[in-house]
């Protein structure tokens, strides 16, 4: 996946986001203390929020430019707030179904191997409100998987996780590149959760990005080229990612 | 004078018809002035509120002006149906419909208001188009709301007298409502045949009511 940003400004309740970057990777991880902005940058992405000025581009899509803004329903970004937004009204099985049917999907996984990967099988016909923590989680992250999108945002996933969960949890977030090909971009304020999944670390501060750089453990598997550099401005940060 | 079973039919069948007639553009404008933050939107609410404190009566002139044959409405009613509104049992329609709406509007948009715009948001990024949104995440999460709004009109809507006797008139068998029989019976001295439908008007209120604050009161799933 490549995500460009530039020039993109969004003033927040403290400071003004300015973003100005472009990337390709496979698996992005944005770290930063709370309140640095690293929710409203992927809220730009999925197109919750609308940037005042600027270009937000996704692989060969322009998303957002001065005037025109494709809506969410047509940007395909499946998008796991950390709040997790699981529809209260529907079971398991409707709310992970309830992005199955888009035309226009960019990935295609299967609705058992999602299931079966997330063990979601026993869960199907369950409400949600009996359900813990981690198993929101997994039905949240199943809903956006099987939504058939070019990439998944993931908003803090392991934050209400207790330390047990959450090596299950940074399980499951590798699985989105060792089983489902599905790029993502992994927000959390802890960089170490980051470090065992993602080949790119960008570290946010005050809404602005003050890092940049390549996980090397990582990005060697993936096979990715290029070098990463701190960057306050323009600049291709990987430049030949080998998409195999 | 009057068959009360034909009073108590014939009210409970326009009154459910007004609830019915009003219920979508209630819901269009609760649901318009819980997400809305254009400035003039206080305008809009106190319009709508209007007929809570406006004399019954005061409604029921204007609507007799709007509604009467040479009224633009009125006029207009006759020249696509061929028939008139006013003194039929349209105009009880229409009396009880403007003086329920405001009830089925505050209440439903107290519903709209308790649905996590966030739902919405991430249904939309799931591919979801405005009206599936409307119609699988947003009504949904507000039905207990546009229920209780809806039980409250169609309540207020039996109880209407002073824009109805206006606009219908009080013509037995053809516009008189379970209030305007009781108002008629008493006038004549039968309190005792008053008091049979008052029994009913208080049950049908009480039923109403106490199933609405239920559904108010009790957490949305």
């Amino acid at each position: 996946m490549r995500i460009r940003f530039e020039n993109v400004r969004l003033p927040l309740a403290h400071f003004s986001l300015k973003i100005d970057f472009d990337i390709e990777a496979h698996s992005i991880g944005i770290h930063g203390k709370s309140g640095a902005g690293k929710t409203s940058f992927l809220e730009l992405i999925a197109g919750v929020r609308r940037a005042t000025t600027g270009t937000i581009q996704l692989d060969d899509r322009v998303l957002q430019n001065n005037g025109a803004f494709v809506p969410p329903r047509h940007r395909a970004i499946g998008y796991v707030p950390q709040d997790l937004a699981i529809f209260p009204h529907l079971n398991v099985r409707r709310n992970i179904s309830y992005g199955n049917t888009r035309p226009d999907k960019k990935s295609s996984v299967s609705r058992d191997q999602v299931i079966e990967t997330l063990e979601l099988g026993k869960l199907l016909d369950r409400r949600v409100h009996d359900l813990s923590g981690g198993e929101k989680q997994r039905v949240a992250l199943a809903r956006a998987i099987l939504s058939g999108p070019a990439v998944i945002l993931l908003d803090e996933p392991f934050a209400a996780l207790d330390p047990q969960m959450r090596e299950t949890g940074l399980r499951l977030v590798r699985t989105l590149r060792t089983q489902f090909a599905i790029p993502f971009v992994c927000v959390s304020h802890a960089y170490e959760d980051l470090t065992s999944s993602c080949e790119v670390l960008i570290e946010f501060s005050q809404g602005q990005v003050v890092g940049i750089r390549k996980n090397a453990g990582i990005a060697r598997n993936a096979g990715i080229a290029g070098i990463a550099e701190p960057n306050f401005g323009v600049r291709r940060i990987v430049e030949s990612y080998d998409k195999s | 004078m009057f068959d009360q079973w034909q009073v108590i039919r014939f009210t409970l069948l326009v009154c459910l018809g007004s609830s019915l007639l009003i219920l979508p553009f209630g819901m269009g404008l609760a649901w318009w002035l819980a997400k809305t933050t254009v400035r003039w939107k206080s305008i809009v609410e106190t319009i709508v509120s209007l007929p809570l404190v406006l004399p019954p009566v005061a409604t029921g002139l204007i609507l007799l002006n709007l509604f009467g044959r040479r009224g633009p409405l009125g006029a207009a009613f006759r020249a696509v149906f061929g028939a008139d509104v006013v003194f039929t049992w349209r105009a009880v329609l229409v009396a009880t419909a403007v003086m329920s709406f405001p009830l089925l509007v505050r209440t439903a948009r107290l519903g709209f208001e308790t649905v996590n715009p966030r739902l919405e948001q991430i249904a939309q990024t799931l591919g979801a188009s405005f009206w599936r949104v409307i119609f699988t995440v947003t009504i949904p999460l507000a039905a207990r709301g546009i229920l209780a709004g809806f039980l409250l009109s169609f309540a207020r809507a039996i109880g209407e007298f002073g824009a109805t006797i206006l606009v219908a008139g009080n013509i037995p068998g053809k516009t008189t409502t379970l209030s305007l029989a009781i108002y008629s019976l008493v006038q004549l001295g039968k309190d005792q045949d008053a008091y049979i439908l008052v029994l009913v008007a208080a049950l049908l209120a009480f039923g109403a009511i106490f199933l609405s604050e239920a559904l108010v009161r009790t957490k949305a799933p």
